[in-house]
């Protein structure tokens, strides 16, 4: 059981991975400029019935453009399914005169994988497995802290699943570079 | 896939500087129309621009599960799950207007083109009197649609693109496949490599 769960993950995310690896090996000259936030996640989501989710969450933020990629990974806990969900999205930095709060909004593709589990005297209409895709609207806020930086977001998905997500986690730096605030935005 | 992606990024990255390869690699949902929306498909663009005016593009797609259950279901024996897929191949002009600013650099463009959809509908026999059919089909497709391009370095961006395709099906060899003319929009989102907007960099 474990082991499908994890092939299952893994197949999920292979895709966004290697291409933001592809994203990054590419720059070229530019190796340096991407600023890298890696962290953890975890939050609820509110659909047919609230449930929980953790999981991975990845922010590039690049010299030229005023855009943050933002890759996430989560395993959702959901009683009748096991529900894996990776979204790609373009953040966008939105300026307030607040010091070390950086809001951005932000709009993205996910994909949900699941397969409902087996439950005695219950008969589906439809696939019991397989994945499916859909947009998300997000918004969020980041706080700029030394060492790590917390940030709070909200998340509606569009399509055949449309929960709406509440998150909190922290990403860290993986670069030392003083141009990108801790939260990956360029510093002011 | 894998092996087309990595040959043209390695043409992108073979090219001159000034050469215009652009290679994309995308995914992509078919939202509005005559087939199934919400189901994942991959595919891979290979364009080239002339002095970034005009760009010639090859595409291709695999999208599973292509056409909704209940318009193809009534032409099935009983006692048979039908499974549908489609492979697409166009060749498209892409006319692109880059600018570059504060926002970073776009390129919004609009494309047009034409090219094959091949249609597989393969049939699972569930019950004693059903038998397993596997059934190919190739229809003429033509298409439409705008999208943009954003440069997050010199070399590497995403890609937004909306496309309108419609299918003319041979109706007299429709057989157990789709009975009548098609469309439908396809939206898709991709990494791309190279592609016009490296001009807005240029020394």
């Amino acid at each position: 059981m474990f082991i499908e769960r994890l092939s299952r993950a893994l197949v999920v995310a292979a895709v966004p991975t290697w291409l933001l690896l592809v994203i990054v090996g590419v720059s070229g000259p530019a190796w340096a400029d991407p600023a890298i936030r890696l962290g953890a996640r975890g939050g609820v989501q509110l659909g047919d019935a609230t449930d929980p989710y953790f999981g991975v969450d990845l922010r590039v933020s690049f010299l030229l453009s005023p855009l943050t990629i933002n890759v996430t990974f989560d395993d959702v806990f959901d009683k009748e399914m096991s529900d894996y969900q990776v979204s790609v999205n373009a953040l966008y930095d939105v300026t307030v005169p607040l010091r070390r709060v950086d809001p951005y909004v932000g709009i993205g593709a996910n994909v949900t994988a699941f397969s409902f589990k087996a439950m005695p005297g219950v008969v589906r209409n439809g696939d019991d497995n397989g994945q499916r895709l859909g947009m998300n609207l997000v918004a969020g806020a980041c706080f700029d802290l030394p060492y790590v930086s917390p940030f709070v977001q909200v998340v509606k998905q569009i399509g055949a699943f449309d929960p709406l997500s509440f998150a909190t986690g922290l990403v860290v730096a993986l670069d030392g570079d003083d141009r990108w605030s801790g939260c990956g935005r360029r510093a002011r | 896939m894998r092996a087309v992606l990595v040959l043209a990024l390695v043409a992108a990255a073979a090219a001159p500087v000034h050469a215009q390869f652009a290679a994309t690699a995308y995914v992509d949902n078919d939202v509005a129309g005559d087939v199934q929306s919400g189901r994942l498909g991959l595919g891979v663009s290979v364009a080239y621009y002339l002095g970034g005016r005009i760009g010639l593009e090859l595409d291709a797609e695999f999208h599973g599960h292509f056409f909704r259950d209940e318009d193809i279901a009534s032409r099935q024996p009983m006692d048979v799950d039908l499974n549908t897929n489609a492979a697409l191949a166009s060749g498209n002009l892409v006319v692109p207007y880059c600018v570059r600013g504060a926002f970073g650099a776009w390129c919004p463009y609009a494309t047009a083109g034409a090219g094959m959809i091949y249609e597989v509908f393969q049939g699972v026999a569930h019950g004693p009197a059903a038998e397993n059919f596997d059934h190919q089909k190739a229809d003429l497709a033509i298409n439409a649609g705008i999208g943009v391009t954003h440069a997050l370095t010199r070399w590497v961006g995403f890609r937004v693109d909306a496309r309108y395709f419609h299918a003319f099906v041979d109706e007299s060899a429709s057989g157990n496949t789709y009975p009548k003319d098609y469309g439908y929009w396809r939206l898709s989102v991709g990494v791309t490599f190279g592609g016009p907007q490296r001009d807005l960099f240029s020394p």
